[in-house]
């Protein structure tokens, strides 16, 4: 693979790519793709029929795909990458399958994405919620996410956190962009889930963000995280994506 | 526009999309969306989009994209 040396050969491979029955993964935005070059962490192969773009990262390279009617391609794979896209239509999924496991990725997990219209959400059980360091909110997520798939980043921005003394027992990853807020990560501490905390959690931020519609990407199987995201207000709507892992 | 709006409300469910007119800029359509709508849309009217036109400004209502359609079968 070549390593990409500007911003600017990416956008010219992106031009050559964007056309009918090309699907892609692609959504890394400017600022990402310019730190990727810099630290010369981006590389791209093409092919007739796809161009592959990967990111290196820790612990994993993702892999960003061009694929034009995901038709077979030579390209493999050579360290630990991880590939997710959000489907088009379930028929879709057929193909994307057959097309990774053939590059000798393996399933990884589906998400479903949740919405929850813009208006206040009342809680009334009683936590103590506020802001919290960085690194300790990080090593929080990194107990309860998976290093591959759980997307928890060197640097998380906005963050809510609930403690019990010096202990964190909660917290919540959150951003906001216009009038979208998306819900990155919210994890509670085993001994007090069922406490309420995960809603007290969301309805802090929801309040600090002036209670915007919001979204949240959450595991298919991970029925205890739905059900809480239904009981705020938050329905599927619709979007799924597929994870996949080659190792 | 029919076909534009069939393919909007594939993409994203649930949304009035006659009615918006700040898709992108209150989070409705995200850089995900837009993406795939882009590809429904090059494919639905035969057309060829540039990444230049992949901006807020052209999708944020329905009349926008279909102004963005309409430029490229000129």
């Amino acid at each position: 693979m070549n390593c990409v040396q500007t911003p600017e050969a990416l956008t010219s491979l992106r031009e050559r790519w964007l056309r009918a029955g090309v699907t892609t993964n692609f959504f890394l935005d400017p600022a990402q793709v310019s730190a990727a070059v810099a630290d010369a962490r981006l590389f791209v192969a093409e092919e007739e029929n796809a161009a592959f773009v990967l990111c290196r990262e820790v612990p994993c390279d993702r892999l960003y795909l061009f694929s034009d009617g995901w038709a077979p391609v030579s390209w493999r794979p050579e360290r630990t990458t991880t590939f997710e896209i959000a489907l088009r239509r379930a028929v879709e999924e057929t193909k994307v399958n057959r097309f990774l496991t053939e590059l000798g990725f393996s399933f990884g997990l589906r998400r479903l994405r949740m919405r929850r219209p813009p208006n206040a959400l009342e809680h009334t059980a009683a936590f103590s919620i506020g802001p919290c360091a960085e690194q300790e909110a990080l090593s929080f997520l990194h107990r309860y996410f998976d290093v591959l798939f759980g997307c928890v980043p060197d640097k998380l921005g906005t963050v809510l956190a609930c403690r019990s003394g010096e202990t964190l027992k909660g917290v919540i990853h959150y951003t906001l962009q216009g009038a979208v807020a998306e819900i990155r990560h919210l994890a509670v501490a085993e001994d007090l889930r069922g406490s309420g905390l995960a809603s007290a959690l969301i309805c802090a931020m929801l309040q600090a963000c002036g209670n915007p519609l919001t979204r949240v990407w959450v595991r298919e199987e991970n029925t205890a995280a739905r059900r809480v995201y239904e009981k705020n207000g938050f329905i599927p709507d619709g979007r799924t994506s597929v994870a996949y892992l080659y190792r | 526009m029919d076909k534009l709006i069939q393919i909007l409300e594939e993409v994203c469910p649930g949304v009035d999309f006659a009615e918006e007119t700040a898709l992108v800029d209150d989070g409705v359509l995200d850089s995900l969306d837009i993406v795939t709508a882009t590809a429904e849309i090059m494919e639905a009217f035969k057309i060829k989009l540039n990444v230049s036109d992949l901006i807020p400004e052209n999708f944020n209502s329905v009349e926008q994209i279909w102004a963005l359609i309409e430029s490229k079968l000129r």
